[in-house]
């Protein structure tokens, strides 16, 4: 025999070892064999000699594939490469298709709190003393405390705005609860993602093949659970649970037995669920009934799964004795929970005030009762902060600049302003490097305004150099800035002035701000050097069609002739970009003449807008630069066309939606006016949001009943285009 | 109820249940709407009944099993209409109001109960809800405001009621959203209809597995006036992509059609639909049950791109196979290639003739379900 050893790549300590099931396969595509190596780590497989491929496949449908020749007695090495995904946390998520993890934990600062109940023999629920400690990292905020006794609990979180909410914790010695910025439900849980962290990866894979359908990959990581052969198979209590499911859900409810849940996790709705189902299926009415009332006593399940099983049990027991009292109480307690549960989690997440008061309308804020706050003030390690009052005082080169706001243009709301209005770089020497300043444009008019240009205009015009310009061509949305940097370095003697000319879209006349410095011949007044920050590029604008996540880099060169310090941040940061820490740890000092690159991430999530500032502070400028991230709008897929069945009466429904990666408001026309807009709900669509536009069409002596509604979503890509046809009338 | 035809046959059959529920008359824009139904968030649909026409042509003129040839299919479409039948006889479709929807069923059940070896599947495309159960939406949903969801069905109940029919195989599609109510309705009780009388008992083994359109607390989509996007994938499916080698011949199986199904829907959500995310539920062992026989391999369609995407500008792309078959070959171009190949075992290579890139060959096994789009990392 031969030996395949065969290795997987893993970029992540939170995905490794997964069980990813891979095929052995002779070259006429017959499986020989079924085999899951882990994530980061190899697993052995004895085959005789010959000629294979190898092929391994996650549950999204990813495979990696190898070709290996095997000798007798002969060991090849096998490496089939790694999981796909744009940025290493995202890789247990692309393991299993669940991509929801977007920006950085900046929002969820201290108006978050946790607070943990535990279920007491009596039947009473008592929040439990924990003491957390926290780290933050760039994307997200781990939670953990430890040394606690096996039980059933629930972990409550909240915040200033973030809807109460109750997640059931696999009880164990310790608890790590992971919050971020995520998608999901907005309306629910104001885009804060709270998951509970485990080592349960097997039970989260075979949880992800069930899913995607690919129930033989499922039957062979639940196998190598039943059999001991992975480390958290049967030690978890959660991945225990999900393998009880799915031998329920394969009809074997007998091969629980050997699981032993109620003896080993007998604080465990789930155990009492699964037992109660295996005395059901193996006849034993009385004892099923007793172990899922039981269940049912203890709170909610572990499982979302369990939830639904708990649920269809009482619900069969109670058609077969519609006048036991007992089974009609549970059930009804049960649906109020059902309603108040978030079923798109695997683990039983539910809104409520406490754990036996669930709710639809769940509160905001601060609980009176013992609760733990967890900012970065409270124990934990906050993340990096711009060091922005250093660099301010250490700038070798400091200007003259009046700060302040002087220039509006007042368009509806607060207006278009620039800061500061004029620069003035004092005494250079000539042909001396070039210092820098920027300014500031700020959008405050209550609407979206498209810079056209900025150019640099006057007498002295050569003596000063737009060296980055975040600005030119970029549609500037309300409450958003954009930057423009200039250097002057004099050629001649004396007063030099220009100024810089930016234009606006619709504006009448242009924003002009005065530059102005003075040449002086002789030494340099600074004996050290200056930076000079050039960033490319300017914007950065991701394809509507991202769906898992994309990273952009973003350039900065240091031109000058001094180091340039470098912090980075995003604003806002719950838009779903966020910058690699490591990339901006990486740019933090950067010497003259370098590059340094940075990665601009992108999760857009639904309900965001899709558009934030990447903000650069650096000792080259006195103010931050502005580098505009944003999605790329799109409209639809409404109705491909409203056809002649659609129309009820005169009018007919389009459902506009927001498939793209940015807010829009979309604009409507038509052609063949006898078509109009009878109503419509479209105001702003954030990402994935959806109005409705119902049509009228004007019949009385109406030849050409065809027509289309044309629909501008600002992508650039032109209008989307639905046809109508007005059915032909009868009469 | 309306059953298309039933050949009476002992031995086993396959017995098609579909419905397509476009309209509802008592929601918004229905003939009769009530006023305890507004703020629902649920109207008229155009896809259901194309849906369930499509499904039911396919198995009325393609499908094609000797393990278990077609025995009877059963229709319910709304808005009711006319099904041209292949001899020439046309039918007028009941509606699938709750009531028909009973009879129906049980006219189904009572066919797939004849025999163990039949193949029982139920095909659902119309509103769904779902919390502790999942519930589907009869035309004559909200009918009473006391029990509004008296005229939809509670497939969970259903489902665990068809454990005692003799069929030992069933399949179960539920083209259906399956979002949470947190409207109005969200504190009702949900007395949907069970169709069948649920047992914990065993009599039968059966192998049953559910595809669900969408995930839980998620929605499924259509285009307005076509069939939805589940409908196309699992049309797709039949006619091939969920297909495996059984017994040296290619068959569409129930398992490999649902992974192919799921894998379509999710492979369509790119680049500009919104996010649907089928799911699988049921009771499988993952079995290879036979639904349709080939005439031949199926073309597996694939998709492969250069990484960084600037490559594939320069890049000059080949699919060669390993075992003797035909090669493929394209030359730059700024598009992903797609093209559709025989199953089998390939080199897949991208050279640059100008040097831009260094050149990138891989190993690439083409087979039923299509696969993702397959990168060669070149820079």
């Amino acid at each position: 025999m031969g030996l395949l050893r065969l290795r997987v790549d893993s970029r992540s300590d939170i995905a490794s070892g997964a069980p990813l099931v891979a095929s052995v396969l002779t070259e006429d595509l017959e499986t020989v064999t079924e085999v899951t190596v882990p994530l980061g780590g190899m697993r052995d497989v004895q085959v005789g000699p010959g000629s294979y491929v190898i092929r391994a496949v996650a549950p999204t449908g990813s495979a990696l594939t190898q070709r290996a020749s095997v000798g007798p007695e002969a060991s090849v090495e096998v490496e089939l490469g790694h999981v796909a995904s744009p940025h290493e946390w995202l890789e247990l998520h692309a393991l299993l298709g669940e991509v929801s993890a977007s920006g950085t934990s900046d929002e969820l600062g201290s108006g978050v709190w946790l607070r943990v109940w535990r279920w007491e023999a009596d039947g009473t629920w008592t929040i439990e003393p924990v003491t957390w400690t926290t780290t933050w990292e760039s994307e997200h905020v781990l939670a953990r405390a430890a040394g606690l006794q096996p039980a059933q609990r629930v972990l409550q979180v909240g915040g200033e705005s973030i809807p109460w909410r109750l997640l059931a914790l696999p009880s164990g010695e310790r608890i790590e609860v992971l919050l971020r910025r995520a998608d999901g439900t907005p309306e629910l849980d104001a885009g804060v993602e709270a998951s509970v962290v485990t080592d349960r990866t097997s039970g989260e894979v075979l949880h992800g093949y069930l899913a995607r359908g690919r129930t033989e990959a499922a039957g062979i990581v639940a196998e190598e659970m039943l059999q001991g052969s992975r480390p958290d198979g049967l030690e978890s209590p959660t991945s225990a649970a999900v393998l009880g499911y799915y031998l329920v859900r394969r009809g074997q409810e007998e091969r629980l037995a050997g699981l032993a849940l109620v003896e080993r996790f007998p604080w465990l709705p789930d155990a009492w669920i699964l037992e109660g189902w295996r005395a059901l299926r193996g006849g034993d009415e009385q004892a099923g009934r007793a172990h899922l009332l039981r269940a049912a006593s203890m709170g909610a399940p572990l499982h979302s799964e369990g939830m639904r099983l708990l649920s269809t049990g009482l619900r069969l027991l109670e058609a077969a004795s519609p006048a036991d009292a007992d089974l009609r109480s549970a059930t009804e307690s049960l649906s109020a929970v059902a309603a108040a549960t978030n079923w798109g989690e695997p683990l039983t997440t539910y809104y409520g005030l406490d754990p036996t008061t669930p709710t639809l309308a769940p509160p905001t804020g601060i609980p009176d009762g013992p609760h733990t706050r967890i900012g970065p003030d409270r124990g934990g390690t906050p993340p990096p902060r711009p060091r922005w009052g250093r660099w301010v005082l250490g700038s070798a080169v400091v200007a003259a600049v009046i700060v302040g706001v002087v220039w509006w243009a007042t368009r509806g709301g607060g207006g278009l302003a620039i800061d500061p209005s004029s620069l003035d770089y004092g005494e250079r020497p000539i042909e001396a490097a070039g210092a820098s300043e920027a300014v500031t444009l700020s959008n405050d008019t209550g609407a979206e305004v498209l810079v056209r240009n900025a150019k640099i205009r006057g007498p002295d015009a050569d003596d000063f150099d737009l060296t980055t310009d975040t600005c030119s061509g970029v549609a500037l949305p309300d409450g958003r800035s954009c930057s423009l940097v200039v250097s002057f370095t004099p050629t001649e003697e004396g007063a030099r002035e220009a100024r810089l000319v930016i234009r606006i879209e619709g504006e009448g006349g242009p924003i002009r701000v005065p530059l102005d410095g003075t040449g002086v011949s002789g030494e340099p007044e600074e004996e050290e050097g200056s930076p000079v920050i050039v960033v490319d590029p300017p914007t950065i604008t991701f394809p509507a069609d991202v769906r898992e996540g994309a990273v952009h880099e973003l350039t900065i060169t240091n031109d000058g002739d001094a180091v340039l310090e470098v912090a980075a941040s995003v604003d806002p940061a719950d838009e779903g970009i966020a910058l690699d820490p490591d990339s901006v740890s990486a740019c933090a000092e950067i010497q003259p003449g370098d590059s340094c690159t940075m990665s601009v991430l992108f999760v857009p999530f639904r309900g965001s807008r899709g558009e934030a500032n990447v903000v650069i502070e650096n000792n080259a400028i006195e103010q931050p630069l502005q580098v505009r991230v944003s999605g790329t709008p799109r409209a639809g897929p409404t109705p491909a066309e409203v056809g002649t069945t659609d129309w009820d009466g005169s009018q007919a429904n389009v459902l506009v939606r927001n498939t793209g990666t940015r807010a829009f408001t979309p604009a409507f026309d038509f052609e063949n006016q006898r078509f109009s807009i009878a109503s419509h709900t479209c105001g702003e669509l954030v990402i994935g949001g959806e109005c409705a536009v119902n049509i009228s069409f004007d019949a009385e002596g109406a030849e050409d009943l065809v027509g289309a509604l044309v629909i501008e979503d600002g992508s650039g890509e032109g209008p989307v285009v639905v046809p109508l046809e007005y059915p032909t009338p009868v009469d | 109820m309306t059953t298309l035809f039933d050949d009476e046959a002992d031995g086993p059959r396959t017995h098609l249940f579909t419905m397509g529920v476009g309209t509802y008359r008592h929601l918004a824009g229905g003939d009769e709407p009530l006023d305890h139904l507004r703020g629902v968030g649920l109207g008229q649909l155009s896809s259901p009944p194309l849906s369930a026409r499509a499904v039911t042509d396919w198995f009325i003129a393609e499908m094609d099993n000797p393990d278990a040839p077609l025995g009877s299919v059963e229709l319910l479409l709304s808005p009711s209409q006319a099904y041209d039948l292949p001899d020439g006889r046309s039918v007028e479709v009941e509606a699938g109001t709750i009531d028909n929807l009973r009879r129906a069923f049980d006219a189904w059940f009572a066919r797939c109960d004849r025999h163990e070896g039949n193949v029982a599947i139920l095909s659902f495309c119309g509103h769904g809800l779902m919390r502790e159960v999942v519930a589907l939406l009869a035309e004559d949903f909200g009918r009473s405001a006391q029990r509004p969801f008296e005229a939809s069905v509670d497939f969970t109940m259903t489902f665990e009621g068809m454990a005692t029919c003799r069929a030992r195989r069933q399949l179960y599609v539920v083209d259906a959203c399956r979002q949470v109510m947190r409207s109005t309705l969200a504190l009702q009780r949900i007395d949907a209809t069970a169709l069948a009388i649920g047992s914990f008992q065993r009599e039968y083994e059966r192998d049953a597995p559910i595809l669900y359109a969408s995930a839980e607390d998620d929605r499924a989509y259509a285009r307005a006036g076509h069939p939805t996007r589940l409908t196309e994938a699992l049309l797709r499916g039949l006619r091939g992509l969920g297909s495996e080698i059984v017994g040296g011949g290619w068959v569409v199986t129930s398992r490999r059609l649902l992974e192919a199904t799921s894998d379509l829907v999710v492979r369509e959500n790119l680049p500009d639909a919104p996010m649907q995310r089928p799911r699988l539920g049921g009771e499988s062992a993952g079995l290879a049950v036979p639904l349709h026989r080939l005439p031949g391999p199926p073309k597996v369609p694939v998709t492969i791109e250069c990484l960084p995407g600037e490559a594939m500008e320069v890049a000059e792309l080949s699919l060669v196979p390993v075992r003797p078959g035909p090669s493929y070959g394209r030359g730059p171009s700024p598009e992903r290639w797609t093209l559709e190949v025989e199953p089998g075992d390939y080199d897949a290579a991208a050279r640059f003739s100008g040097g831009d890139y260094p050149e990138c060959r891989k190993p690439f096994v083409a087979m039923p379900p299509p696969p993702p789009p397959f990168p060669l990392e070149v820079g």
